[in-house]
Parts: structure tokens; sequence; C-alpha cells
């Protein structure tokens, strides 16, 4: 990286703030990951009888097809979400240098 | 056109001439084999070209490539025989409980988009004993590091190499076991090409031929049984209701019914769940992902393609339960038959001399139950090993043969893939930090390179003979999915908790990092070899048995606390020097 001193950069208000934001982004979406990965396989024994889709029982689904689809979603999200963190991050930089 | 990929294009049309060809004129067996082991010389053809003509080209490709190519490579890469090969059969054989494969190899692929992908690109370290020295700035760190590897390298291996036995075994109709050395063989033989891994437009199109060759006996099987209306993947209720009666015909617990079967040697809920965060965790750790992050221009891109790596991923795993499905309904058609009749089942008869397939009439009524109780106990009449569900398949709908054969390239080119990046990155360590480094650092370049070819055959050995000896084992109780399971194991117990904390935990120390690997290895490896491999008793907790996998819950949190505990009585951040603090930042900083 080019620029200011990186252990400047560090003890910069500017980046105090992005990696505060970073971190509890990844936090409130890791929270959101425990229930694709962990909460919704737990209750079984309710979900295994309601069928879907003409004879699916719901358990199997989830983990069959919603967990997944779930994680895919997340990880785009936080891609989008990053990306505007990394970018006012480095504008602001600019604009103090 | 660069004169790379025209020749590449020549020699596959060159390849499935002659495949036609044989296979016309010498019927299914040659034919077979023609398809099969063709794909093998085909692919080492084309490392061979791009050796010669095209590789810096097609590596400086690899910059300007978009993320989703990017995504289609890194599934390639990520998915290995145990995808491939065995997941839909150890799904068709344990049901729900199996089901912790699904999601434990998918949505530890989030975690590794939260937690490490941006971080360690702008580490700048290509695997993980390299991210491990430059965070402990310790060469006895590195070291550690490389046994470590070496543990989980060497199981996923041993595990490539069973699928290629199981493949290779039905196609020559030899024992499986043997197959497991000509396994080693083409492993050899497509690993010498190097190269190959790093081309990401080789690896996408790889990823096309693995997928086409996954989903088209699932599709064709789908169309036979009427699941189009509207599609395969949500309308299979009906056929699994159906299933589910014939299962209560025969006293067998319902497919779906959690917890019925052991999954891994555990039971119960708590192994399922525990099983299923390991396999989460482990995909941090394992030493092959790293590198993944470095292929496109930006951080932003990086991030996005490993979105489109699940999205290409969940493509077979959203599948594999399906397939799992059409697999079970078709054996169950074998439930209640004559047993000499169903010895004459074509799918049965091609695969009873592989040893992969065993009936025997356990109450001596002569007629095939799926379970009987004898003496108390209950035994299985029909048996097989669950690694032959996705490539026989096509045989137990009737396919025309030539489908196996596709079927069976897809599956082997997923684990040849996948052993040939493990053993490159074996090799390497040997040669290059254990060698070079601390037993002869003055090694002429030739003499390297030989030492490197030598381990890489001596390596390739090993893991043969570790999975000549699973494939024996008469109760089928390794497949290559538990085993590839059982290096997830080791990779959370020794390098996720050293990666995570290293990137977000300040205090963690050189000190930290090593005890914390050694001790969580300690934890999981007597376990997974005494449970596992020895069949000891496993532990139980509140009447659930912890399986081997669910076991890495236990170690990866040994791991945890040691390199907690560690640091802080070594003096936490104050042991780091500055220049590994400045790295640290570095990780956080955008580019």
């Amino acid at each position: 990286m080019s620029g200011p001193d990186i252990s400047e950069i560090e003890r910069s208000e500017t980046f105090r703030k992005y990696w505060r934001k970073m971190v509890t982004t990844t936090i409130v979406l890791f929270i959101i990951w425990t229930f694709f990965a962990v909460w919704i396989h737990l209750p079984v024994q309710t979900t295994k009888n309601i069928l879907i889709f003409n004879g699916i029982p719901l358990h199997w689904f989830l983990a069959a097809f919603v967990a997944i689809v779930g994680g895919i979603l997340l990880i785009f999200i936080f891609a989008f979400i990053a990306r505007k963190y990394d970018e006012e991050f480095k504008r602001e930089l600019r604009g103090h240098a | 056109m660069p004169r790379g990929l025209f020749l590449v294009i020549a020699t596959f049309i060159v390849y499935v001439i002659i495949a036609v060809s044989v296979s016309f004129s010498a019927g299914p067996y040659f034919g077979g084999l023609a398809i099969i082991l063709g794909s093998v010389v085909f692919y080492v053809s084309v490392a061979w070209i791009m050796k010669a003509a095209t590789v810096e080209e097609f590596y400086v490709a690899g910059r300007r490539v978009p993320a989703v190519v990017n995504g289609a490579a890194t599934a390639a890469d990520w998915m290995s025989g145990a995808s491939f090969i065995s997941m839909a059969g150890a799904i068709a054989v344990l049901g729900y409980d199996a089901m912790p494969f699904i999601i434990g190899w998918t949505l530890g692929y989030v975690l590794a988009a939260f937690f490490i992908a941006p971080y360690v690109r702008r580490s700048e370290t290509y695997t993980v004993p390299e991210f491990i020295e430059a965070r402990s700035g310790w060469a006895v760190a590195r070291l550690v590091s490389v046994v470590m590897l070496f543990v989980v390298s060497l199981t996923y291996l041993t595990a490539q190499l069973v699928g290629v036995g199981v493949v290779i075994s039905r196609f020559l109709g030899i024992p499986a076991a043997i197959g497991a050395y000509i396994g080693v063989l083409l492993v050899v033989l497509y690993a010498t090409t190097g190269g190959w891994k790093s081309v990401t437009w080789t690896q996408f199109t790889q990823y096309v031929v693995l997928i086409t060759m996954y989903w088209l006996p699932v599709m064709i099987a789908s169309y036979s049984l009427g699941l189009f209306k509207p599609w395969p993947h949500f309308s299979y209720g009906e056929i699994l209701q159906e299933l589910q009666a014939r299962e209560q015909q025969f006293g067998l617990p319902a497919w779906t019914e959690p917890y019925a079967r052991a999954f891994a040697g555990g039971t119960g809920q708590l192994n399922w769940v525990l099983s299923a965060i390991v396999l989460m965790l482990g995909t941090i750790g394992l030493p092959h992902i790293l590198v993944r992050f470095y292929t496109v221009p930006d951080v932003h891109r990086a991030r996005l393609s490993v979105g489109w790596a699940l999205v290409f991923i969940g493509l077979l795993y959203t599948t594999a339960p399906l397939y799992a499905l059409i697999a079970r309904y078709a054996f169950s058609q074998v439930w209640g038959m004559e047993i000499e009749a169903a010895k004459q089942v074509g799918w049965i008869s091609k695969w009873l001399p592989t040893g992969l397939v065993s009936i025997k009439d356990v109450n001596g009524d002569g007629i095939l139950q799926p379970l009987v109780q004898v003496n108390g106990r209950l035994e299985a009449e029909l048996s097989f090993h669950r690694d032959i569900v996705v490539v026989g398949m096509p045989d137990m709908f009737g396919m025309v043969w030539v489908i196996s054969a596709l079927v069976a390239t897809g599956g082997l080119a997923a684990a040849l893939s996948t052993a040939d990046g493990l053993l490159l990155a074996m090799t390497t360590a040997i040669t290059r930090d254990i060698y070079k480094r601390f037993i002869n650092p003055a090694v002429t370049e030739r003499r390297e390179i030989l030492a490197a070819r030598v381990t890489l055959v001596i390596v390739a050995l090993l893991a043969g003979t570790l999975g000549y000896l699973a494939i024996l084992d008469p109760t089928f109780r390794s497949y290559v999915a538990l085993i590839v399971g059982w290096a997830f194991v080791f990779a959370a117990s020794s390098f996720t908790p050293a990666i995570i904390l290293g990137i977000f935990w300040r205090g963690l120390n050189r000190y930290g990092i090593v005890a914390g690997m050694i001790v969580g290895m300690l934890v999981a490896l007597p376990y997974v070899v005494g449970v596992g491999v020895f069949g000891m008793p496993p532990l139980e907790i509140a009447g659930q048995k912890i399986g081997t996998i669910a076991w890495g819950f236990f170690s990866f949190l040994a791991n945890l606390i040691v390199s907690v505990l560690v640091s802080l009585a070594t003096g936490g951040e104050r042991a780091i020097p500055p220049d590994i603090k400045r790295f640290i930042v570095k990780m956080r900083v955008p580019e």
C-alpha cells in the first residue's frame, strides 16, 4: 500500500470507524448465518411432520435446499456491504490526506 | 486463437473420435475403458500442451477472469471425490442423518467469505504454513504447521484414492482394493504434469464437465420417474412417500426420520449438529482454499467470486439429496426379491465382482430383506459400499452403458484433480519446508527436483495403501465422504483457530499458536483413529454417541482455549514484535 504509513492509518479515526463497522456487520451476518446453519435444523420433531411440495418433509427440505440458498444470499449481501465500507474508507482517507 | 487452445480442442476431437469408434466396434467393456482412460490421457495431454505453449498466456488471462468464471473454477477445485462420488451415496444409505455433509460443506464457505477471504488476500500468503509463519514470525510454527498440513492432506488424499479405486474397479471388473493402486498410478501420472491446477480457464472447463456428468443421470432418471412437474428438485414428494411406505413394509425406519441411523459412528441430535459445525469450521482451515482468493483483480471481486463458487457448488449439493432419493428408490425395488433373482439384477451383477456389493441370505428364507433379525442382532442381507451409488445409478436405471462411463469420467476428474493439488502441496512442504530448510540447505536444483519426485511417489503409495486397507474393510465402514470428513476434523482442530484468532485477536502470539495446534491435533487424532479405524466405542454424552466427525468440535475448542490461555500466559500482545503488529493491521486495511 502506498501513501501514508500503515501504523498511522491504524491510529486514524477513519480506520477505527471502518473497522468497527466491518466487525459489527460481520457479527450481525454471522448471527443470521447461525440461523441457516444451526437453528432451523433444531426443531426437527415439529418440522418433520410438516409436508411441503406434495410430500417433502420440511426438515429435510431445510437441510437439502433452504440452508444452501440462504448461505449464497448471505455471501452476496456481505460482498456488497463490504464494498460500500471499503469505498467510503478510501474516499475519506483521500479526503484527509 | 492461441495455439495452445487450438491444440487442446484438436486433442479433444481426437479423444472423442477414438472413444466413439472403440465404443461402436468393441462393445461396452472396452468402450467404457476407452472413454474413462481416454479422459485421463486427455487431461494429461492438455496439461502438457499448456505447459509447453501457453502457461503464461493463460496465467495472465487468469488475472482478468470474471468473478463468475473464477467462482466455477473454485467450485471445481473445491469439489473432490467426496462431493461427486460419495456424498449422495452416504445420503442414500443414511437418509437425514448424512445431511451434515450437505450443510457443512456449503455453509462453511460462507464463514470463509466472512472471516478469511478478504483478510488473507491482503496478507499476501499463499499457503496455511506461510500464513502461520508470517503471523507468528517463528520458523518452528511453520514446521509444526507443515506436520499438521501433512496429516490433513494425507487423509484427504487417501479418500480420493478410495474413490478412484471404486470407479476403476467397476469398469475393469476387478476388486476395488486393487483399483486403489491403479489410482496411485493415475495420480502420479497426473501430478507430474503440474501446472494444470493453476489454470483458471481449464478448471472452469473441468467444472462444466463435472456438473454435466453429475446432472445427466439424475435428469434422465427424473424424467423416467415423471418428476418434471415442474422441476425434480421440488417435486420428489410423491416418490419419497412411496419409498417410505415401502420401508415401513420391510420394518425399516423412514429414510427422512431424524437420528435413526449412525453418522460417523455417532447418534442423536447433538452428534448431527456438532458434525455439521465441524465440517463448516474445517472449511476455513483447509490448506488449498487460501490460494483461491488471489486469482481475481480486487477484493470486491474476490468476495463476489466466493459467492459464485457457492452457487456452483450449490448446483451439485442441492442435487445430491435428489440423487440419493432416486438411487434409494431404485435399490428398494430389490427388497423382497428372491435372492438368486436379485443377483441377476443389472447393477448388482455388474458390481458383485468389485467386492463392493454383497448379498447373503442371512435367515435362509431365499428372499432378500433389507434388514433381518438373527439371534437378537440386526443384519443386512444386501450391503454395499456407499461410493457405488453415484457411479452405479445409470446401471440401476438400465441406462445405456455410455452414460455410466461418462459419469465415471466426472468422478475421476473430481478425485484426480483434488489428489493432484494435495500431492503437490505435500511434496512442496517436504522438499522446501523441511528438506531444504532444515536438512540440506545447499541442495542443488536438480537434486531438489529429484527429491520432490521421489517424495511424490512415496506419498502417493502411502495414501494408496491406506485407501487399499479402507476398501478391504468388509463392513464398508469407511467411504470417501467420511474420510474427507476426517480431514476436515484435523483442519478444524489445527488451523482454523489459528487463522481466525490470527486475524481478529491481536493478543495471539507464537506460543499460543503452536501450543494450540499441537493440543488440538492430539485431542483429534487418537479419537478419529481409535473410533473410526479400530472400532473403539465412541464417547456418550447424555445417551448420544459422539461420532468421529462431531468429536472435532471438542478438539477445535481445545485448540482455541489453549491458544488463548498460552498467549495470555506468555505476555499476549506485549510478546508480539512490531513487524507482526504491522502484518495484522495490513490484513485489515482495505487495498
